[in-house]
């Protein structure tokens, strides 16, 4: 899937097939750590990522806003 | 089952879902929640994927794109890290905004595309994956925040059930009602699609493994 500026997609693809290769043999088995497995491609995706928000207006402070986990989930009151 | 008669839209009332309709004969079986009138709505389902869990896990993080996703523009991991044998991540979507002609004016014309983020964690020592979904563009308009959760089907350990809880919410004066059902109508809609489309991944990912491992051996 293409990244929101597709000067980035590139390195986002090949993040992306290193993450879903590390949680298929390693995460869902319990082990490995997923900065020593892809942490190095992740940079270079977050570099070109970070630049890319900036450039769009997006790099707003909702998007790190921490909601799951926390009470601003929404809730249902019945049970 | 009961309302609430406070004003805002922090809180929204669910008609409680009944248990899971294991009659159906695809892959999947729902059963819906009712839609509820209160302070902005509310709408439930429960889905079976007759599939087990690690690959649904595996298919939720490979879903974009499919058949289904036409209205998905871009997909970006925002941040991730592992804490032992749990995962948080968080991803920015970008999607089309389908307004009807009415709404139009509000959302500044055809064109602008939605901004969701969707946190994750995904837990191996309760296989749970739990998604946040919420838009952050928009959002004086109407506020959509979903909140699903995956985990091993309580009927068949192969199994897993997807539990889907959404609140929409309008505060504009005047057409808050209007926006609402129109905002629960669309997100009916787009959860039918994501369910098509994960299956569609699902299916995908898995019958090429399975034909790669199948496959006799050339020398």
């Amino acid at each position: 899937m293409e990244s929101l500026d597709e000067r980035c997609t590139p390195l986002k693809v090949k993040y992306d097939e290193c993450f879903n290769a590390w949680f298929r043999s390693s995460f869902l088995k319990g082990r490995g750590n997923h900065e020593d497995a892809c942490g190095r491609l992740f940079t270079d995706y977050q570099a070109c990522l970070k630049a890319a928000l900036e450039r769009e207006g997006l790099n707003s402070p909702a998007l790190s806003e921490h909601v799951l986990g926390t009470d601003k989930e929404k809730k249902t009151d019945s049970k | 089952m009961r309302t609430n008669v406070s004003r805002g839209c922090q809180r929204s009332i669910a008609h409680n879902m009944s248990s899971p309709d294991s009659g159906a004969g695809g892959r999947t079986s729902r059963e819906e929640g009712k839609v509820s009138r209160h302070l902005g709505l509310f709408h439930s389902h429960v889905y079976t994927y007759r599939t087990p869990w690690e690959k649904v896990a595996q298919a939720l993080w490979q879903r974009y794109p499919n058949p289904y996703s036409n209205h998905v523009l871009s997909e970006d991991t925002l941040s991730r890290q592992s804490r032992g044998r749990r995962l948080l991540s968080r991803r920015l979507l970008r999607k089309t905004n389908s307004a009807p002609k009415w709404l139009e004016r509000f959302v500044g014309g055809k064109g602008a595309s939605a901004c969701i983020v969707e946190e994750s964690e995904v837990d191996m020592a309760t296989k749970t994956f739990t998604t946040y979904t919420r838009n952050v563009n928009f959002n004086k308009l109407m506020t959509v925040e979903e909140k699903a959760i995956y985990t091993v089907s309580p009927e068949n350990k192969e199994w897993t059930s997807c539990k889907k809880e959404a609140w929409v919410c309008c505060k504009v004066r005047g057409i808050s009602l209007a926006v609402e059902k129109f905002g629960v109508e669309r997100y009916r809609k787009n959860a039918d699609t994501a369910q098509l489309g994960l299956e569609f991944v699902i299916d995908k990912i898995f019958a090429i493994r399975s034909q790669i491992l199948a496959a006799p051996v050339r020398k």
